[in-house]
């Protein structure tokens, strides 16, 4: 059918392919939108579907990925409608900001994980919530807390050290 | 601690600091200055990350006393001359004096990108400053893009804002945001309108909340006009500024277009007050509260380049009682391409079913051209006992081409008008509801006007909200099953999860 939406397939780091509306990725990651326009001229009149390598991210974390950019592009489900705004549920500062919240509840290494994928397809709403997630993490903890967490290895001498403490003796 | 050394556990990678700077800054840029200053000490990776952080958000909240001192050292030591965003919050009556409004003048010179200030201190009278900030001189030139001013107190107290005189070099061309909340204007040299129109001349919106003209010498209130020439303004909005004469607009970009309960102040009763929008592009109009002396949209008459107009605030106030909703009968009748309609319905508590006749609801206009309607629905039913389906039913006959509609009626059963929200709670004592509405005056409604509508053949999508399923929520259910085509999507919201 004509009509019908034109998909591309990603294909993860280890070989995993994702089905994706070309659409709706092209609208959230500015990387794969620029790797579908080189494409084009060369597919406009075959058949065949595309398949994108995307090398610096596993299945594990594109899959993720892809969850978030179909909740937050999905044309049919997100904009088109301007009207839209009277029809979420009244409270909801952002309809989506549960789902985001849940998205980010993740251990520290699939939340960086998901930080190098939103900056490696450039999709910037993805990135500045994973960031801030990060930041969330080391916001209100002490400085061991956060060495712990994230496994920082404290690699000042002591001279170091008691120079750095004092230098910023000011935020303490 | 010093001394205290971490070893990494059996080669798990820091991956933290793996990240490349500038993303380990923009985490950086996320945590109040405190929290990003003291990564510092982590190690090596972040000794001197969080000088380029693209953000500094300074708070008093846990510094109190010290939040001044802080904030001189992070700006002093900040690694470079610019700042692309500032955020401050002050929490403390502590820190609201002269000191921190000159600091605050000269961290805003630095900032490139966006300015944020706002002073949360409680505003009680009791207190010297009364929650507001000391006099804020606006500094000659800023580079940012966007600023946000909220600087409190409480009443008509609000911080002193005094803007750049005349005559020096003045620069603001950068500034394409501007919001104003709770300042109070020092126009002794001139007018807000003026300034803006010939210093900010790229603005695209402005907000302006809670925004007074200065103090007479008699304590009174100075009523000033506000008369903005910004061609570039494609966003403006004026939410309870009451000292208002006269508000008049130029713009060809302007789209949206809101003025919240501006002339409902007893010092404009007397005076000759004036609206004049000159927006030929308008496409998204709110407006609530009373109406000034003289409304007029220059150019906004029989114009054929506004496709959509939304119009949202108006508030109809039922039954009978035409006085309280001529504003919004009048706005419609100015306004006749809106089709997307955004109103609520007030209904008082002296409504009594027997009032519900049609003689009463005949003022409902007829609105052909509303294809959205959106009612959000406002009483304290508690008092009253009164039914609302014929109030809805009447207002849907006035729509025939209707397409979607939103129903909201989770302010039905509010306890008190002075705190709606935080009051609005529904499906709480039944019983002493039930008694009053469903009187024989009630059921008579049910026969004689449900079985004569007409059906809304466009009506696709009906969405309710607040929809507890008491009797009277399965009412309004059934009269929309009336009016609607089998092909209608209708969806129940229900709020009551938390």
């Amino acid at each position: 059918m004509a009509s019908e939406k034109k998909v591309v397939f990603l294909r993860s780091s280890d070989g995993e392919a994702f089905e994706v509306s070309e659409e709706v990725i092209s609208a959230a990651s500015v990387t794969i939108k620029g790797m579908i326009d080189e494409e084009s001229p060369s597919r406009a009149d075959t058949a065949a579907t595309t398949t994108l390598a995307i090398p610096n991210v596993t299945a594990a974390t594109l899959s993720r990925v892809l969850h978030y950019v179909n909740k937050h592009f999905d044309a049919a489900a997100v904009v088109g409608r301007p009207d839209d705004y009277i029809f979420c549920a009244p409270g909801d500062e952002h309809p989506l900001a549960r789902f985001d919240d849940d998205f980010v509840d993740v251990d520290n290494d699939t939340l960086i994980d998901l930080v190098h994928a939103a900056e490696y397809l450039h999709i910037k709403k993805l990135f500045d919530l994973t960031c801030k997630a990060v930041a969330d993490k080391l916001k209100g903890r002490t400085i061991d807390q956060i060495r712990e967490t994230f496994g920082i290895v404290n690699d000042y001498t002591v001279e170091e050290e008691v120079e750095v403490y004092r230098e910023n003796s000011w935020a303490f | 601690m010093p001394g205290n050394r971490a070893v990494a556990v059996g080669g798990g990678a820091d991956r933290l600091s793996d990240l490349p700077d500038g993303i380990l800054e923009l985490v950086l840029s996320f945590l109040p200055a405190a929290d990003a200053v003291r990564t510092a000490v982590l190690s090596r990776r972040f000794r001197g990350a969080w000088a380029h952080a693209p953000a500094l958000n300074l708070s008093d909240v846990l510094l109190q006393g010290r939040f001044l001192g802080f904030a001189r050292e992070a700006l002093a030591r900040y690694g470079a001359p610019d700042i692309p965003a500032l955020h401050v919050t002050i929490g403390c009556e502590c820190n609201l004096g002269p000191a921190t409004a000159a600091w605050l003048r000269d961290a805003m010179e630095r900032a490139t990108g966006s300015v944020s200030v706002s002073v949360t201190a409680r505003g009680e009278a009791v207190t010297a400053r009364g929650g507001a900030l000391d006099c804020l001189i606006l500094p000659r030139c800023l580079r940012a893009k966007s600023i946000a001013l909220i600087l409190s107190g409480v009443g008509f107290k609000h911080c002193p804002l005094v803007l750049p005189e005349p005559g020096a070099p003045t620069w603001f061309g950068g500034l394409t945001e501007l919001s104003l909340s709770r300042v109070r204007l020092q126009e002794r040299v001139r007018p807000l309108g003026v300034f803006l129109s010939s210093c900010c001349t790229q603005l695209r919106k402005l907000r302006l909340s809670k925004v007074t003209g200065g103090l007479a010498p008699d304590e009174g209130l100075t009523l000033w006009p506000l008369v903005l020439h910004l061609d570039l303004l494609e966003e403006l909005e004026v939410d309870r500024v009451e000292t208002f004469t006269k508000l008049q607009v130029a713009s060809s970009n302007l789209r949206t277009l809101g003025v919240l309960s501006c002339f409902r102040s007893l010092s404009q009763c007397g005076m000759d007050t004036v609206v004049e929008i000159s927006a030929p592009r308008l496409e998204v109009f709110s407006w609530s509260g009373a109406l000034p002396k003289h409304l007029s949209f220059l150019n906004l008459n029989g114009s054929h380049c506004i496709r959509c107009l939304r119009l949202s605030g108006l508030s109809f106030y039922l039954p009978g009682k035409q006085i309280r909703s001529a504003s919004a009968v009048r706005l419609l009748e100015m306004c006749p391409r809106a089709d997307h309609l955004i109103v609520s319905i007030d209904i008082p508590e002296s409504t009594s079913p027997p009032m519900l006749n049609r003689e009463e609801l005949k003022h409902v206009p007829h609105l052909p051209n509303v294809r959205v309607l959106s009612l959000e629905m406002f009483a304290v039913l508690q008092l009253t006992g009164c039914p609302i389906t014929p109030i809805i039913s009447s207002f849907l006959r006035g729509c025939p081409n209707l397409t979607r509609l939103h129903i909201d009626l989770s302010k039905l059963n509010i306890f008190s008008r002075l705190n709606a929200e935080c009051f609005g709670v529904r499906g709480n004592d039944e019983t002493e509801m039930k008694k009053t509405w469903q009187s024989t005056d009630h059921r008579m409604w049910k026969r004689k006007t449900w079985r004569d509508q007409q059906q809304l053949i466009s009506l696709r999508e009906i969405r309710l909200s607040g929809f507890m399923g008491t009797d009277r929520d399965m009412e309004i259910a059934d009269l929309l099953f009336g009016f609607c085509l089998r092909s209608t999507v209708v969806r129940h919201w229900c709020e009551d999860e938390d």
